[in-house]
């Protein structure tokens, strides 16, 4: 009994008191955020975010006093004015907030865009094609006086250190897990001042995943992959991504859950195949333009391919449209078509909007 | 028989000892399946500090840090139980032993526990009393200062051992070590050092870790030239650094109590 009450007053007072201790932190609780490995913690006069890279800057009003501590491209005036997006998926979220009209450049040209809003905003010379990542264009990104720039990059910090431009870096060493994916708005929304728009957004797709939770309950859960044998590289998306979650959500099978690391990352062809034979499902990185146009097409690109059960008759295939990566303001969509790719019994009716199946063979072109 | 030395004998009871070693297990099991899961959220733990950690991302992923918090008191309470345990045998074997030959090496197993103790407490001071600047980055000819002037690091070039061979086809013209060379200087004392993954450079009381470079292969690639890095002033390194010592010595007592018995 003696014991008992020893291991209590050890153990749980002394838990109790670290509680007692966060409560009064109550305040900062409500004030803080954390999305992943990204943060936002709201100080008196400031905001604290932590970045991809865990750099941390300090969001301040626009003519406001920078606080002590932070370099000066370290402070950033929000809500930002003007804003240079490298992924189409940061584009998206922005559209989703409303806040299309502050990009002013991208490391797209014109032509690859698929979405409504940007090729306008090219021909007013709204927004500039900055250059690809590994040729960026500095005379340009200088022209565009851009507040902030956002990037997944975080070896361009330097240059714009040097160029007097803010830099947040919105990727993380390791693949974005679906919470994170999804929660991505909210901690964008305060370089933004858009907060309640990023919560609107987020309920939004939350209750998309209830919706497939609900659905797909119980089915039963077929094998996907999703990757690609390119020419040197064989790349998949590991366990801890968000395709790997919305699987595992969707009563479905993801076969390299125990893959773990980067977005995109490398393993072995001989892992690749092995998982491939008990495939029901892929999702390929190619889109039609790049050369999955049938599975045959894709096939040739890469005779091991081929031995992937999902390229035999028996397997689906599927491949991203331009467009899909453009779309992250329809990430309730994007996730239920997926469920629907994975349990097409489960959505009768559902018009593929981001995905196409490949046919077997590439359609016979008449002569005529 | 006195509060004091009741406590005191509770708190080194073995009882206590099986009892915490048990709820540790637990704690640690699930804390294994909470991290596979969360990662990201103690990921920051290495940056932001124990306190500040346990008040934002702590508090605010409850379901999730839980057991982090339940590991802290289990290790608290170990630590004492060791303590108290360590202590009451230590006393009895220099008071029933001293005189005789070979009693000191008997000490081993405590030394031991001491050292253990030290270290622990080592890596509590360290993410209590360290401060950490993460995702330094620097390109070729550039330079940063270090907190309250403690020196200035220059990144001068790579020296890049590059990996040639077709038993990793995919990797050939790789990286293998990067060997960023920096230039040290601080109050007209001027030092080269060599920075890699896993072999730091400290300088001015801090240490430089890298944490990213570029570029990875030997031909260029499509990125920047740089090195990101984290800074990082830990003064508890020394009581870790000393538990680690003292380690060293109750295993060495413990080789030569072996010794002697044979």
């Amino acid at each position: 009994m003696r014991l008992i009450r020893l291991v209590f007053i050890s153990a749980v007072l002394p838990f109790l008191m670290i509680l007692s201790a966060c409560q009064d932190e109550a305040e900062k609780k409500q004030s803080f955020l954390n999305v992943g490995e990204f943060a936002v913690n709201k100080k008196a006069t400031y905001i604290e975010v932590r970045d991809g890279a865990g750099r941390t800057l300090a969001l301040i009003p626009r003519g406001g006093k920078a606080p002590e501590g932070f370099a000066p491209t370290m402070v950033v005036e929000v809500p930002v004015q003007r804003v240079i997006a490298y992924r189409p998926f940061e584009v998206g979220v922005m559209k989703a907030l409303g806040v299309m009209d502050t990009l002013v450049g991208v490391t797209a040209p014109k032509d690859k865009w698929f979405i409504d809003d940007i090729r306008p905003r090219f021909d007013s010379g709204q927004v500039a094609f900055i250059g690809d990542y590994s040729r960026l264009d500095y005379e340009r990104i200088k022209a565009q006086h851009p507040d902030l720039v956002m990037t997944w990059d975080p070896s361009i910090v330097p240059m714009m250190d040097s160029l007097g431009i803010p830099v947040v870096v919105t990727s993380t060493p390791v693949a974005s897990c679906l919470s994170t994916h999804i929660r991505f708005a909210e901690f964008i929304a305060p370089f933004f001042g858009k907060e309640a728009e990023a919560q609107a957004f987020y309920q939004r797709i939350r209750t998309a995943l209830a919706d497939i939770r609900e659905r797909t309950k119980g089915m039963k859960a077929p094998k996907a992959m999703w990757g690609d044998i390119f020419e040197k590289r064989v790349l998949v998306e590991p366990g801890n991504a968000w395709v790997a979650e919305l699987v595992g959500l969707a009563q479905s099978d993801y076969l390299f859950d125990d893959v773990y690391g980067r977005s995109c990352i490398e393993i072995s062809t001989e892992r690749f195949l092995y998982s491939g034979k008990d495939a029901d499902i892929y999702f390929t990185y190619r889109t039609p333009a790049r050369g999955a146009t049938s599975k045959a097409a894709l096939a040739r690109t890469n005779p091991l391919l081929a031995r992937v059960r999902p390229l035999s008759p028996e397997g689906r295939t599927y491949a991203p449209l331009p467009h899909y990566s453009q779309s992250s303001d329809r990430l309730d969509e994007i996730l239920t078509e997926i469920s629907a790719i994975l349990h097409p019994q489960a959505y009768p009716g559902h018009q593929l909007k981001y995905f196409v199946e490949l046919p077997d063979t590439d359609p016979q072109v008449s002569k005529d | 028989m006195s509060f004091f030395i009741r406590v005191w004998r509770a708190v080194g009871s073995i009882h206590l000892t099986v009892v915490v070693c048990f709820l540790l297990t637990l704690d640690l099991a699930i804390g294994y399946l909470s991290l596979r899961a969360n990662l990201g959220i103690f990921v920051p733990l290495g940056d932001v500090g124990l306190f500040s950690w346990l008040q934002t991302y702590g508090v605010h992923n409850w379901h999730a840090t839980a057991w982090f918090f339940a590991l802290l008191v289990l290790l608290t309470v170990l630590s004492l139980n060791t303590f108290v345990c360590t202590t009451d045998r230590l006393v009895h074997i220099v008071k029933s032993g001293r005189g005789r030959a070979g009693w000191r090496v008997k000490l081993a197993p405590h030394v031991m526990h001491y050292a253990v103790l030290l270290i622990l407490a080592g890596y509590v001071c360290s993410y209590v009393l360290s401060s950490s600047l993460p995702g330094r980055a620097l390109r070729p000819g550039e330079s940063l200062d270090l907190p309250d002037g403690a020196g200035v690091v220059t990144f001068v070039d790579f020296a890049p051992e590059i990996y040639h061979g077709n038993r990793l086809e995919g990797f050939d013209g790789y990286v293998l070590a990067a060997n960023a060379q920096l230039v040290l200087t601080s109050g007209g004392v001027r030092r080269e050092a060599v920075l890699n993954f896993n072999s730091p450079v400290y300088w001015g009381g801090y240490g430089l870790f890298m944490n990213d470079f570029a570029p990875r292969k030997g031909r260029g690639g499509m990125k920047q030239t740089f090195i990101r890095m984290t800074i990082r002033r830990d003064p508890s390194s020394l009581v870790y650094l000393a538990g680690l010592a003292l380690f060293v010595l109750g295993m060495g007592l413990y080789v030569f109590d072996r010794g002697m018995k044979r």
